[in-house]
């Protein structure tokens, strides 16, 4: 039985009425608490459909062809992609094996490596980063991803990342210098399961990536990153 | 900070009082080839989703030309991280109108500072944002909302009207009504359990 306090920080919440702190704590209740998970989401849903119900407008057809066109004009465009996740899903694979072996075999080589880039594989443009935690709470956390600058797409390996909370998100970046600002590598997710692969993609091309970094940023993510770094390749 | 986004529910069998609409129908799929930079995917995405998020954009912001800009913007970013999207944690829907509330708040609190600034006196009046004269903006409490929410008392529906549509926090809303802080607290309670109970299906 949830209680009238109760269903009274929840309405606040999905309303986001609850101050960062409060709002932190209540999204703990929520996770420990099943019965106040059920009723928190219905009230999500609810306010999804307070966003549905408003009186329906249609946007100028002008709009969606200027829409198209600049996904179109965007380079490099995520065109293709399939078939290109599908051969980097293998090589990926097949290049987080032959970095095992390297690594394990090659200390020396790994000790000296002062880039961010731990190992450049044989296959021209792929390159291999290991990303390290930088939560106290997390030591153990960490990444790995594996980035194809010619064809503008990585995989992400995450292990041992805390889910985020309801409100915030993991966010990847790219730090090239020839930009001022990282640039997002899009939204990444700490599964629940001990790792998962993540395809990621720049939000504008990249050609001289010195590291890669993870920060917890607010729900759905930022333009230029405000929360805290929480992986970072060295 | 706002929780739009929650799991898709099993339907329990109960008639939805909400009309299904094209964006409550989206196939995983689709956002799994718009992920996959098929542009053709995309294109069926807009034309899904368009409708209900530039209405919901438009009901926040209040000036077409900038609900228009941000159907842009958040379609472009749909596009670039649709890859990110994940099924387990909402609709497309619910995922992109986050995105629209999060970027439409942040526009009327921009509007809101720069009127400020300008015209400290008319500050009453600048807290109602503009209303376009095209003839699509509306004025407050015009068939605003369909029924469910016009349903509902309207001082609870004017407090939850502020908080979701106004992105106004908790003190605002109770200066804005002239009302306690425990009162507007009670009247959101009360009128979004009510319209839990309206739009939700029950098990």
């Amino acid at each position: 039985m949830i209680d009238e306090a109760t269903i009274e920080r929840a309405s606040l919440y999905v309303l986001g009425l609850l101050e960062d702190g409060e709002a932190a704590r209540f999204a703990t209740a929520i996770r420990s608490d099943p019965e106040l998970a059920e009723f928190v989401e219905d009230l999500q849903r609810t306010t999804v459909a307070l966003a549905a119900s408003v009186p329906q407008h249609t946007p100028p057809a002008a709009l969606k062809q200027r829409i198209m066109n600049r996904i179109r004009a965007e380079q490099p465009a995520p065109a293709g992609r399939s078939r290109a996740f599908e051969y980097l899903g293998w090589a990926a694979a097949l290049v987080l094996l032959c970095a095992s072996a390297a690594l394990y075999h090659d200390r020396a080589r790994l000790q000296s490596a002062n880039a961010a880039f731990v190992l450049r594989d044989n296959l021209s443009g792929v390159e291999i980063v290991r990303l390290r935690s930088q939560l106290a709470q997390s030591p153990s956390a960490g990444a790995v991803a594996v980035w194809d600058s010619q064809r503008q797409q990585g995989v992400l390996d995450i292990s041992g990342l805390p889910p985020a909370r309801a409100d915030q998100d993991y966010q990847l970046w790219l730090i090239d210098p020839a930009y001022s600002n990282p640039v997002s590598g899009g939204l990444v997710r700490a599964l629940a399961e001990a790792s998962g692969r993540q395809p990621f993609a720049p939000a504008k091309p990249v050609h001289g990536v010195t590291k890669l970094a993870v920060s917890l940023e607010r729900h759905g993510g930022v333009e230029k990153a405000e929360g805290p770094m929480v992986l970072i390749s060295q | 900070m706002i929780h739009l986004n929650f799991a898709p529910r099993a339907n329990h069998g109960t008639t939805h009082p909400m009309k299904e609409d094209a964006h409550e129908t989206i196939d995983p799929r689709l956002m799994r080839r718009v992920a996959e930079g098929e542009v053709s995917a995309f294109s069926e995405l807009y034309d899904k989703l368009s409708a209900p998020l530039f209405s919901f954009a438009l009901r926040i912001l209040k000036d077409p030309e900038e609900a228009e800009e941000l159907l842009q913007e958040v379609f472009v970013k749909i596009w670039r991280q649709a890859a990110s999207y994940d099924p387990a944690r909402g609709t497309p829907f619910a995922w992109a109108a986050t995105l629209i509330r999060y970027k439409a708040l942040d526009r009327l609190r921009s509007r809101q500072r720069r009127q400020r600034l300008q015209d400290d006196a008319e500050a009453e009046a600048c807290e109602t944002p503009a209303v376009s004269t095209n003839g699509t903006g509306r004025e407050a409490g015009e068939e605003e909302l369909r029924s469910a929410f016009t349903r509902l008392p309207s001082d609870q529906r004017e407090a939850i009207d502020l908080a979701f549509f106004g992105g106004l926090t908790q003190q605002e809303i109770a200066t804005r009504l002239r009302e306690p802080l425990g009162t507007v607290k009670a009247r959101i309670r009360r009128g979004m359990l009510k319209l839990r109970d309206w739009l939700t299906p029950t098990v």
